[in-house]
This record gives structure tokens, sequence and C-alpha cells, in this order.
């Protein structure tokens, strides 16, 4: 029988390198044992050699590591600290399978109403109703950045401000960030049609909100009809469901300039004639990374009778979707449109946020089942961490 | 002996496959068994099993414990296709919960081994490729590095800590939090 020693020597076929326990375990298999741990004990095992620093420490693992353990992000307020007529707000970076908060960056302010975008390792919080700082900030290095609103400028005289949001691209070939806000304002006595304005700002030291044209309809501005993909904002159109014949707003954060035409929405010519029948409800999200649009389809009353289609853009050239999951059943007494999908996990199984219940639930399109995940009371807005703790 | 890649044929006959351990021992096992190792079914597709599959990685000692968990993992599966078709579907759920308790069961015990052993078992997964097994083995070794510090890590797998006490303190820094 060959000694220990000699065996461990042959190498396998696989790629050998890191000098744990003598040399026993080659990289991948220690790579197949880390990435199975959370990421705070990681950071902590950096500590153990050189090699386990580095082997963490890459973007590839990382990646994997992210993967394997989705992460959502929300603002909870801290209690029992600050004053006592309001209380500051933290970040937590949550998992959505314990409920177990992974990470806390206190942002040293309270938020009202306010909404959250993340991009990449960004997050972005800001408020709807005030024109007021907006936050972004890199949970991984927990370092807060502020963009300026003293550089946007009213011009609608005797307006005020109602609503605004902000939301944070990365522009694919330069790799830089950039911010887009949209305000919007009304007359005092919300008569009349509203007007917005819309400013991009470069993230960086200096940085300036510059007017942008825009676009041929006003946007909507809530967070269920906005999402950044690939350097590019997409917005539903803030006119009746009906009348919108399907297209969404494409602002390109590379050029700064609207997308013309418009891109057309997935149901174009696939419910023309079941429209006045059913009520259809049309939502954009970023799931993992590509521009889905959330159909929901209520039939009768009390819409109980609901489903939920998921279409996925393929080809924003060729204006190409396709519908890739249909959620059916409506489970814990729930109608499934108040359901908010966050993310397709790695078990294929879609995440969901349920607002009303607070709950974070799991439906797996094979089985049409649901599961219960997690509770996360207290929390305003959620959403999926895209970035990774490791980096 | 139905040589391998003779498609239809195979089905008919449970065929045998000889897998040979590092030390020159001989395993005959069905080809049901073999095959949870994907390394073998890709040498069974390719027809290059005759004569015996020569494993030079695996001892003996290792190789009789992957064959007993691919023979368990392989007959549960085996059942389970079987019974979806024979019971009503409470029936079915129920066959495969006991299924899966027996199996977890098995799993737990397997695990049963000392470090080195579990090492061997890790390394033999992986060479052969034997998802279950590695997942179960990986599995077992991050549960017990979780609440341990650096300084147990090291001493548990004789590394030696080749950091600088300035990278250290690096480290400390960019991920404060971690430490908190």
């Amino acid at each position: 029988m060959e000694s220990e020693l000699q065996r461990n020597a042959c190498k396998l076929d696989a790629p050998p390198a890191v000098a744990v326990n003598g040399g026993v375990l080659p990289t991948d298999v220690l790579h197949e044992i880390l990435l199975r741990l959370p990421a705070k004990v990681l950071c902590r095992f950096r500590l153990v050699c050189q090699s386990w620093r580095s082997l963490t420490s890459d973007p590839i693992f990382a990646k994997a590591h992210s993967s394997r353990h989705p992460l959502v992000v929300g603002l909870r307020s801290i209690a029992g600290r600050g004053r006592r007529w309001r209380s500051d707000h933290e970040v937590q970076l949550l998992d959505p399978f314990s409920g177990n908060i992974v990470r806390r960056i206190p942002t040293r302010k309270a938020w009202h109403d306010h909404e959250l975008s993340t991009h990449l390792g960004l997050l972005c919080i800001s408020e709807r109703r005030a024109q007021q700082e907006d936050c972004i900030l890199s949970p991984a290095t927990g370092e807060i950045l502020m963009v300026p609103t003293t550089g946007i400028v009213t011009k609608y005289k005797g307006k005020s401000m109602t609503l605004s949001t902000c939301l944070l691209g990365r522009v694919p070939s330069t790799g830089e960030y950039k911010a887009l806000r949209v305000c919007r304002y009304h007359d005092r006595y919300l008569d009349g049609e509203p007007e917005q304005t819309y400013h991009v700002a470069t993230l960086g030291r200096d940085a300036i909100w510059r007017v942008k044209p825009c676009p041929a309809v006003r946007v909507a501005i809530v967070s269920e009809a906005r999402a950044v993909v690939n350097g590019v904002a997409y917005f539903l159109l803030d006119v009746d469901p009906a009348d919108s014949d399907n297209v969404i707003a494409a602002f390109n954060l590379c050029t700064e300039e609207w997308r013309n035409p418009m891109l057309r929405g997935p149901l174009n010519g696939h419910h023309t004639s079941a429209k006045y029948a059913e009520r259809i409800s049309l939502h954009l999200a970023d799931l993992n990374g590509c521009l889905a649009s959330i159909c929901r389809c209520t039939r009768g009353y009390p819409y109980d009778n609901c489903s939920v289609d998921l279409w996925f853009l393929v080809d924003l050239d060729k204006e190409l979707w396709i519908k890739q999951y249909s959620l059916r059943s409506a489970p814990f007494g729930d109608p499934v449109r108040f359901f908010t999908p966050l993310a397709i996990l790695d078990d294929e199984r879609i995440l969901l946020w349920v607002q009303g219940a607070q709950e974070l639930r799991a439906y797996d399109p094979r089985t049409t089942t649901w599961t219960k995940l997690s509770t996360i009371e207290n929390i305003f807005d959620i959403a999926m961490y895209q970035g990774s703790l490791l980096c | 002996m139905a040589s391998a890649g003779s498609g239809d044929e195979k089905a008919a006959a449970a065929a045998m496959i000889t897998l040979i351990s590092s030390d020159n021992e001989k395993f005959e096992v069905t080809e049901a068994t073999a095959t949870l190792s994907q390394t073998i079914r890709h040498m069974i597709e390719d027809g290059c099993t005759d004569g015996g599959v020569p494993l030079p990685n695996v001892t003996s000692k290792i190789l009789a414990r992957v064959i007993e968990y691919c023979k368990k993992h392989a007959t549960a599966a085996a059942g389970e296709e079987g019974s979806s078709s024979s019971f009503s579907d409470a029936a079915f759920l129920e066959v495969d919960r006991a299924f899966l308790e027996e199996l977890e069961e098995f799993d737990d015990a397997f695990l049963e081994v000392d470090r080195a052993t579990l090492f061997d078992l890790i390394l033999a997964a992986n060479y052969l490729d034997i998802k279950g097994l590695l997942n179960l083995t990986c599995q077992k070794v991050a549960d017990s590095v979780k609440g341990k510090t650096p300084e147990q890590i090291r001493e548990m797998y004789n590394i030696v800590n080749d950091l600088t006490p300035e990278e250290e303190a690096e480290i400390r820094r960019e991920t404060q939090w971690a430490f908190e």
C-alpha cells in the first residue's frame, strides 16, 4: 500500500496548490469547503495564512460565494437610540433563509419615506418626498458616499416637489457609476399635469448634477416601475396601463440619452383581446442581472384568480422577451399579486418578498410549491444585495 | 458480460463493472452503483471499462467506503423511480419521506470517521466526481471549522502562519466588521 505522502503526491488531475494540512487538499476542494462558510467566518479565516487569504479574496470565489449565499438588504430603525422623536436607521444585510442579520451599517440619520435601489456592490437610499441628500454606500467596505442635491435647481417656480427617486447604475464600457435622479413637481393644489426633471451625476469626488432632456412621455417613478440593468435605466410610463401600449422608456447611462423609439414591452400583440376581460398590471425588476417584466393578471373578483408571469428581456436590440416563469397558486391565503420577486436562487427557486406579511418566500416552479423562508419585521423596503461582502 | 456502450442491452442485464484500487484490490459493482461517479460514467460511455477501471488515487479502504455510499444512494434512487408509478400520491410521499429519512441516517453514520479518512473520502469524491458524496463530506468539514478561531484552524490542519504582523493588521482593518 502506498504511503500517505506518495499518494498525495499523485496530485489527481485537478490543479493542486494550496498549503493546507501539509499539501493534502487541492485548491478546488478547499474552494468547495470554504464556499459553504458564511462571509463573516471567511473574513476572519483570512488570518489563517496567505493562501486562505488570497483564495477568499479572489473575485471569482466571491461571485460563487454570493450566488450560494444570497443576501437581502433593507433599512431598519435602531430602537432606543437617538432622540426621542426620531430614531436613526441602519442598513442591514440579511440571510433570506434564516432572517439572521449578517452585517449592520449605521447611516447615522433617520429616513422617512425612503426607497432603496441596489446595483452591483452599491446601495442607494433616497427620500421619496423631500429634497435631501441621497445616500450611496458600499456595504462591503462600509464607505458612505453622499451625492449633493444642491446642484439641482428647481426650474418650476411656484411648484413643489412631490416625489423623487434616485437610481444607480454602472456604465459597462467605463466602469463608472452614475446616479439618475427624477423629481416630480406639482402646483400647490395638485391641479394640472405634474412636471418632471431628470438629472445625472457621475459618482466621484466632485459629483455634479447635470440636467438631462425629458423623455417623450413622463415616466413612472415608483420603485416597482423601474430597474437598471447593464447600464440602462428602464421605466414604465406614467399613464393608465390600458393606454400605455406596453412600451418602456429606456435611458442609456453611457450616452445619457433616451432610447428612441421606446422599448416594446413583452405583452405587445399577446394580450390585446384579453385586455378588457382581465386586469393586467406590469412591473419591472432586475432579476439576476436581467431586465424582468412582471406581469400580474387578475380575473374576476375578489382577485383570487391571479397569475404572475415573469418575462425576461433577452435581446434589447431585437426587443425580444421570453416568458420564463409563471406563478399560479395563491398560497397562505395571500393573492399572488402582492408578491415581489427578488431573485432566481441557485436551485432555480424564485425568492419573493411579501410586503403585507413581511415574509420572504420561495417558489419552486418545478413542483409549484411555496416555502416560507423567514419573517423580517419593521423593514420598509427590501432589495437584493448584488455585491459580495468578501470584496 | 455486457460491454460498455452496447446501448439497449445495457438496461437488460445488471451490467457489472470492476473497479481496481491503488493497492490492486478488485471490486465488482453494478453499473447503476458505479455511474454515481461522473468520471466512471464517462469512461463507460467512451467504452473503456473492459478489463476493469484502475483508480490509482484511491486505496481499497477508501474505495470500499465510497462503494458503500454509492450502493446505498443508487438503491434509493432506483426505489424512488420504481415507486412513483405504483403508489398513489399519498403513499408515494410516505415512501419518499421514509427513504429520505433512512438516507439521512445512513449519511450521518457514514460521516462518523476520523479526520484523515474524511479528507481521503473528499479526495476520492472529487476525483471520481460524485456530487452527493463531495457535498456531504465538504459540508461536514465546513461545519467542523465554522466556530473555530484562525489559530485553532492552523493547529487542526498543521498550517504555518506565513502572514506578517502588518498583513494581519491590514486584514483586521479591511474587514473590521467581521471581528466585531
